[in-house]
C-alpha cells in the first residue's frame, strides 16, 4: 500500500510539473475535452483512446483492461545466504562494522510477514523487519552489543539476487550504505509480462491487445473520472508528449487506501505518545485538571522535521542521519511538513477551506510553496472546492490532501506560483 | 556502558597529561596546547565565570559553599565530579574538545554535543584549529537550519476554564523563523516539561511533583502542536510576548538547548518547573539577566510574565490567541436574537441553513452563524477529547453549508474589550490588616459589642472578589492562609484561621455549554456559632454547585452549592460533627472596580454533635490599584455578628 502512494505522488507531482508548462489557453477548454497525449498510466477504464503504434499503425479502442505495468513479482524469497558489502560515514567509527570488516554474511528465513536474517559470522546478530512489496524496512540488533540498534531499508531487486540499501544509526548521524549479494543466485520462476493495454476497437467491437513497448503516443477523447475514483487522472491540462521517461507501474485506481501514509503516521505518534504517557505536565498542582482533560492527547514530538524524537526509553534521540541523508533536499523535508501538518491540523484546516480564509490554510499555502500573493487566491480556491477535497465527513487526513493537492494542480495560476507542484 | 568507559578514560587522560608545566615556548603538540589550555583557563578563571556557571547550571549551594548543578543526567558532565566541581568539569571540557571519541547516548564527537561550551571557550580562549582539530557537526547544522531563528517569543498559556489551580499558566519558547513570510504556526518551539509514566495516580502525582520523583526534559515541537494543544484541546488563552534578543543570544540559546536534549533534570512543580528552565535559558542567551534570583520558593509563569516585563527593553509585541470558547463567546455577542436562535438550530440540525426564513439573512451575516456552529462542535468536541460520528457529520454538513457562501470571515470582530494580559495582574501574596467590631460572646458576662483588629497574611494567589486582570474569572485560589485577631478588650490573639486550601470555582452555565461549579476548603477555622466553646476545629467542606449569569447592571453572577461539612475538635461532643449543607448567593459588579457577594448558607450536622447552622455573608472590595483594595465586611453567624473593615495589599 505503501508503494502504492509513493506512486502516486510521483505521478501527480509529473503531471503537474508538465502541466507548468503549458500555456494558460489550454485550460479553458477543456470543456470540449480535446485530444491530449497522455502517459500510459493516466488512462482509465472505459477511457476512448488513440493509440499510434510505432510501426504507422493508428488504433482507435475504448479501454476495457487496466494497463498491466505491474511486473509479476518473480519469486523473490529472500531465503538463503548472502555476502554484505557496507560503508560506513563516520570513518570507521561504527566498532562493530569496523571490527567485522564489514562483511557480514546474512541468512535470511522468511517468516510471515516478517524477514528474519541472522547474522552468520556473529552468534547473536539479527535482522527483522516486514516486507512491503520489494521493500525490506529492517531492525538489526545484537542482545549482547548495545547501542547497536541499526535500522535501514532495502530494495529486493527483480530477479530476487539483490538487495540495495542503507542503515543508519537511529541515535547518531552514523549511516551508510549496506547492500547483500546472494551467494546462490536463484533463477527467476516466471517472466515479467510485457505491459499492455487491452480493449475494444471502436470500429468493429474486437477485442485488442496493444503493448505499451510498440506505442508512440496515445492520445484521450473521454476521460470518465471523478474526484473520488481517480483524482491523478482528472486533470484537465494535456500531459507532456515528451515520452522519455519510461512507463510508471500504476495502480492509481483507488485513492481509498485504508492503510494511507498520513494517517498512519499520525496514528503512530498518538500510539506512541499515549503507550509512553508522555503528558504535558506544566505546573504541578495546576495542571492536575488536565489529567483528566488533556490525558488523550498527550504531548506528540516530532519524530520528522527538526531531527530529534523520543526513543522507546523516553531519551530524546537525534535523528540526524535520516534527516541529512532524507531532509537535505528542502523539497522532500517540506512534503513530510506538509503531511504532518495536514495530520495535526485538519481540523482546522477544514474549517479554513470552508471559510475560505484563516491562519491554517496560510500557513498550508506556505508548505505548498505559494508565494504570499496567491495566499489568498489559494483560500478562494480551497472554498470553491470544497466538496471535492472534503466530499465526506469520515476520511483520511491522507485523501484530503491528495484531494486537495489535486484542486491546485487544476488552477493554472497555483500551479504557475506555487514551486511544490511545479 | 559505552558512556563510562569514554568518561573515564578522559579522566586518565586528565591525569596523565597534568604532571608537566606548560612551556612559555608556543605549544607544538596537541598534549602541551592542552596544557596550555588549562592553564590559562585556570588564569582567566573561566569556570567563576557567569556564562560557564549558566551553561553548566550550576547552583551555589545553600547551604555551605561551593555549587551543585540542576542537572541530573550523568551524562551532562565530562568530569566525574562535574556536578559539583567547576573547575575539574571545565578541564574535563577542554580535554575532550582534543578527542575523536563519540559520547552519550546520541554518539557524538564532544565538540558536537556541547557545542555552546565550545562557542563560548572558543570566545574566551582562540582556540587554535590546527592544534585542536575542529569537527564539522552536520547534525547541528541542520539543527539550526531547521529553526532559523530571527527572533524569540515568550508563550505563556493561562488557565482554563472551571480550574482556578491552572491560574499559573504555563510557558514556553518559541523560535520565530527568519523567513518573514512564514507563519507562525510553522515555527518550532522549545517545551520543559516532566516526563509522567502512563497511570500515575494523583497522590503520586503530587508526591513527585513535589519531591522532584519526575525527570524534567526539553523536547521540540511545531507551534501549531502547542496551539492545538493549549489552545484547542486545553481552551487557554495564548499570549505571545516577542523578545528583543540578538541573533547571536538566540544562536548561543539554541546551542545551549541542543546539549540539554539529552540530559534531564528532576522536575520540580513548585520551583523548578517550566518558568524557572526557560528563565535559565533566557539568561544563558543574556548573561547579563539575572531573572531566576528572586524566587526561593516557588516560580510562577504568572510571576515570570510580570518579571520579564519589568526588564526594560526586553518585551515587544504582545499578541493574544484567544481560545475556542472565547472565540466562541465574541460570536455570540454581537449576534441578534434571530442568528442566535438559529445558531442553536444548525448545532442540531445543519440542514436548516437551508429554511427560507434563514436564507433572509444577508449571507455575510449567515457566514457568521455557521461560523460560530461550527467553532461550537469543535469546542464541544475536543472537550469530549473525540469527536462522536454525529459530531462529525453535523460537521461536515455545515462546513459544505458554509464553504457556499463565498465570504471571508477569518476575522471575528471582537466587541468585548479585550482582556488585561497576564503581566498586568495583581502580585500573589496578600497582607491585609482590618478593623471592626462584633457583638458579645453570648456564653461570656461581657455585654458591650467588642473591637479588634485583625492581621491576615496568605502566600498566594488570588481571592473570589479581587480584580479579576489577568485572572481566571469568578475564581479563588488561596493556599496557607493566617489570619490572627487582637481583641482589644481583652488584649489577647486568637487564631481566626489557619487555612491549607481554599478555592471556588464558579463557572457561570449557558444553554451550550453544562459545567458544574466546585468549591473546597480545608484547614482549621474558628467557630463562631457557639457549636465549641473557643475552639478552632479542622475542617473540610467542598461543595458542588451550579452558576448563572446575567447583564443586567454590569455583571451579576447567581450560584448555589451542595456541601459537605465536617468538622474535628475535642471540643465537640465525640470530637467532632458533620453534615450537608446549602449555599446560595450572589456576585455583583457595583461598579468596574467594586465588586459585592452576598451569600446565606445553611448547614444542618446529623453525625457527632447535631444541630444546625446558619450563616450570612456580605463582602465587598474595591480595587484600588493594580495590588491593592478595600474591602468590607459583614457576617451573621446564628447569633453571631460581627462587621469589618480593611486594606489589602499584594505583593
Amino acid at each position: 500500500m505503501r508503494n502504492c502512494l509513493v506512486l502516486k505522488v510521483t505521478l501527480l507531482v509529473f503531471l503537474i510539473s508538465g502541466a507548468s508548462t503549458l500555456s494558460l489557453a489550454a485550460s479553458a477548454t477543456n470543456q470540449q475535452s480535446p485530444a491530449r497525449i497522455v502517459e500510459p498510466e493516466q488512462i482509465n477504464l472505459g477511457d476512448r483512446i488513440t493509440v499510434y503504434e510505432k510501426s504507422g499503425r493508428v488504433l482507435e479502442l475504448i479501454v476495457e483492461e487496466s494497463i498491466t505495468t505491474d511486473q509479476p513479482a518473480p519469486d523473490t524469497s529472500l531465503t538463503g545466504t548472502w555476502a554484505s558489502d557496507i560503508t560506513d560515514n563516520t570513518n570507521n567509527r561504527v566498532r562493530f562494522f569496523k571490527e567485522n570488516n564489514k562483511k557480514l554474511v546474512v541468512t535470511f528465513e522468511q517468516n510471515g510477514e516478517k524477514t528474519v536474517g541472522k547474522i552468520s559470522s556473529l552468534t547473536d546478530g539479527y535482522i527483522e523487519g516486514p516486507r512491503e512489496e520489494d521493500t525490506i524496512k529492517f531492525i538489526f540488533y545484537s542482545p549482547t552489543i548495545t547501542n547497536y540498534e541499526l535500522r535501514g531499508e532495502w530494495k529486493v531487486s527483480a530477479d530476487g539476487n539483490r538487495l540495495e540499501g542503507s542503515w543508519r544509526h537511529p541515535v547518531s548521524i552514523a549511516s551508510g550504505k549496506w547492500n547483500l549479494t546472494r551467494l546462490d543466485p536463484v533463477v527467476a520462476t516466471r517472466q515479467a509480462e510485457p505491459p499492455m493495454i487491452k480493449g475494444k476497437l471502436v470500429l468493429d467491437q474486437s477485442d485488442v491487445e496493444v503493448l505499451l513497448a510498440d506505442i508512440d503516443k496515445i492520445e484521450v477523447r473521454h476521460v470518465v473520472s471523478t474526484a473520488e475514483e481517480s483524482p491523478a487522472i482528472d486533470f484537465d491540462e494535456a500531459a507532456p508528449n515528451a515520452t522519455t521517461s519510461s512507463p510508471k507501474p500504476s495502480s492509481s485506481k483507488s485513492s481509498k487506501s485504508s492503510n494511507s501514509k498520513y494517517s498512519k503516521g499520525y496514528q503512530q505518534c498518538v500510539l506512541k505518545a499515549s503507550s509512553y504517557g508522555l503528558i504535558p505536565i506544566i505546573f504541578g498542582v495546576a495542571e492536575l485538571g488536565i489529567l483528566t482533560t488533556v490525558a488523550g492527547t498527550v504531548l506528540c514530538v516530532p519524530a520528522v522535521g527538526i531531527g530529534v524524537s523520543m526513543d522507546a526509553s523516553m531519551k530524546p534521540s537525534v535523528d540526524a542521519s535520516s534527516e541529512a541523508t532524507t531532509n537535505k533536499d528542502q523539497a522532500a523535508y517540506r512534503k513530510t511538513e506538509q503531511q504532518r501538518f495536514f495530520a495535526l491540523t485538519r481540523d482546522n484546516l477544514a474549517r479554513d477551506m470552508a471559510r475560505g480564509g484563516g491562519e491554517y490554510l496560510t500557513a498550508m499555502a506556505y508548505l505548498e510553496g505559494c508565494p504570499v500573493e496567491v495566499h489568498d487566491s489559494f483560500a478562494k480556491m480551497t472554498q470553491r472546492n470544497f466538496k471535492q477535497i472534503i466530499p465526506q465527513a469520515e476520511m483520511d487526513a491522507e485523501d484530503m490532501l491528495h484531494n486537495l493537492e489535486l484542486q491546485i494542480a487544476k488552477d493554472p495560476q497555483l500551479v504557475a506560483k506555487c514551486s511544490s507542484v511545479s | 556502558m559505552h558512556c563510562l568507559w569514554s568518561v573515564s578514560a578522559l579522566c586518565l587522560f586528565v591525569l596523565v597529561s597534568h604532571p608537566g608545566y606548560a612551556s612559555e615556548a608556543a605549544p607544538s603538540s596537541p598534549q602541551e596546547y592542552l596544557e596550555s589550555l588549562l592553564e590559562r583557563g585556570k588564569e582567566n578563571q573561566l569556570a567563576d565565570q557567569r556564562t560557564w556557571q549558566l551553561l553548566l547550571h550550576y547552583r551555589p549551594n545553600r547551604f555551605g559553599s561551593g555549587v551543585t548543578s540542576e542537572i541530573d543526567g550523568d551524562e551532562f558532565f565530562l568530569a566525574t565530579t562535574g556536578k559539583t566541581d567547576s573547575e575539574a568539569e571545565l578541564a574535563a571540557t577542554l580535554t575532550a574538545f582534543f578527542s575523536n571519541q563519540e559520547i552519550g547516548k546520541a554518539k557524538l564527537l564532544p565538540q558536537c554535543a556541547f557545542p555552546a561550551r565550545y562557542h563560548w571557550l572558543n570566545a574566551q580562549l582562540q582556540f587554535d584549529p590546527v592544534l585542536m582539530p575542529v569537527e564539522q557537526c552536520e547534525s547541528i547544522d541542520l539543527w539550526r537550519e531547521r529553526f532559523n531563528a530571527s527572533s524569540v517569543s515568550l508563550i505563556f498559556a493561562s488557565y482554563y476554564l472551571n480550574n482556578p489551580a491552572s491560574m499559573f499558566g504555563h510557558i514556553l519558547l518559541r523560535f520565530n523563523s527568519a523567513e518573514d513570510t512564514q507563519p507562525d504556526l510553522l515555527d518550532f518551539t522549545i517545551n520543559y516539561a516532566a516526563v509522567v509514566e502512563p497511570g500515575t495516580g494523583s497522590f503520586d502525582y503530587v508526591r513527585k511533583g513535589v519531591t522532584g520523583g519526575f525527570e524534567g526534559r526539553f523536547s521540540v515541537s511545531p507551534y501549531y502542536d502547542m496551539v492545538k494543544q493549549y489552545n484547542n484541546l486545553g481552551n487557554r488563552d495564548i499570549w505571545e510576548y516577542r523578545l528583543n534578543l540578538s541573533t547571536e543570544q538566540i544562536d548561543f540559546m539554541l546551542l545551549h538547548v541542543w546539549e540539554l536534549l539529552f540530559t534531564h533534570f528532576e522536575y520540580y512543580f513548585l520551583r523548578e518547573n517550566c518558568a524557572y528552565h526557560l528563565l535559565s535559558l533566557l539568561e544563558v542567551g543574556d548573561p547579563e539577566l539575572h531573572l531566576r534570583d528572586q524566587y526561593w520558593a516557588w516560580t510562577l509563569p504568572t510571576e515570570t510574565i510580570k518579571q520579564i516585563n519589568s526588564q526594560p527593553g526586553l518585551v515587544g509585541d504582545v499578541i493574544r490567541r484567544p481560545s475556542l470558547s472565547t472565540q466562541l463567546g465574541y460570536r455570540l455577542a454581537e449576534m441578534n436574537d434571530l442568528e442566535r436562535r438559529y445558531f442553536k438550530q444548525l448545532g442540531d440540525e445543519p440542514a436548516e441553513a437551508e429554511a427560507p426564513e434563514f436564507s433572509l439573512i444577508t449571507p455575510e451575516r449567515r457566514a457568521r452563524v455557521i461560523d460560530a456552529a461550527i467553532n461550537f462542535i469543535q469546542y464541544t468536541s475536543y472537550k469530549d477529547r473525540k469527536a462522536t460520528d454525529d459530531q462529525n457529520s453535523k460537521m461536515h454538513a455545515l462546513l459544505m453549508q458554509r464553504s457556499e457562501l463565498p465570504v471571508d470571515n477569518a476575522n471575528i470582530p471582537q466587541l468585548q474589550p479585550p482582556p488585561v494580559s497576564p503581566d498586568q495582574g495583581h502580585d500573589p501574596a496578600r497582607l491585609e490588616i482590618s478593623g471592626g467590631y462584633h457583638n458579645a460572646d453570648k456564653d461570656t458576662t461581657e455585654i458591650d459589642d467588642q473591637s479588634f483588629l485583625e492581621l491576615s497574611i496568605q502566600p498566594g494567589f488570588h481571592n473570589l472578589l479581587s480584580s479579576e486582570a489577568g485572572q481566571a474569572p469568578n475564581s479563588q485560589i488561596n493556599f496557607l492562609n493566617l489570619r490572627a485577631r487582637y481583641e482589644i478588650k481583652s488584649e489577647s490573639w486568637r487564631l481566626q484561621n489557619f487555612t491549607l486550601i481554599d478555592i471556588i470555582s464558579l463557572y457561570p452555565v449557558s444553554s451550550l455549554i453544562q459545567e458544574p461549579s466546585w468549591k473546597i476548603n480545608l484547614g482549621w477555622e474558628r467557630n463562631q456559632d457557639n457549636g465549641c466553646e473557643d475552639c478552632t476545629p479542622f475542617t473540610l467542606n467542598p461543595g458542588v454547585g451550579l452558576a448563572l449569569q446575567s447583564n443586567i447592571h454590569r455583571r451579576e453572577v447567581y450560584f448555589a452549592f451542595l456541601e459537605a461539612n465536617l468538622e474535628y475538635d475535642h471540643e465537640f461532643d465525640s470530637d467532632h460533627r458533620a453534615g450537608f449543607g446549602a449555599t446560595a448567593g450572589i456576585l455583583f459588579d457595583v461598579t468596574e472596580k467594586g465588586r459585592l457577594a452576598l451569600s446565606a448558607n445553611r448547614t444542618r450536622y446529623t453525625e457527632g454533635q447535631r444541630g444546625y447552622v446558619t450563616e450570612v455573608v456580605v463582602r465587598q472590595i474595591f480595587t484600588l490599584s493594580r495590588n491593592s483594595e478595600l474591602a468590607f465586611d459583614f457576617k451573621k453567624i446564628e447569633d453571631y455578628r460581627e462587621g469589618k473593615f480593611g486594606l489589602a495589599y499584594y505583593f
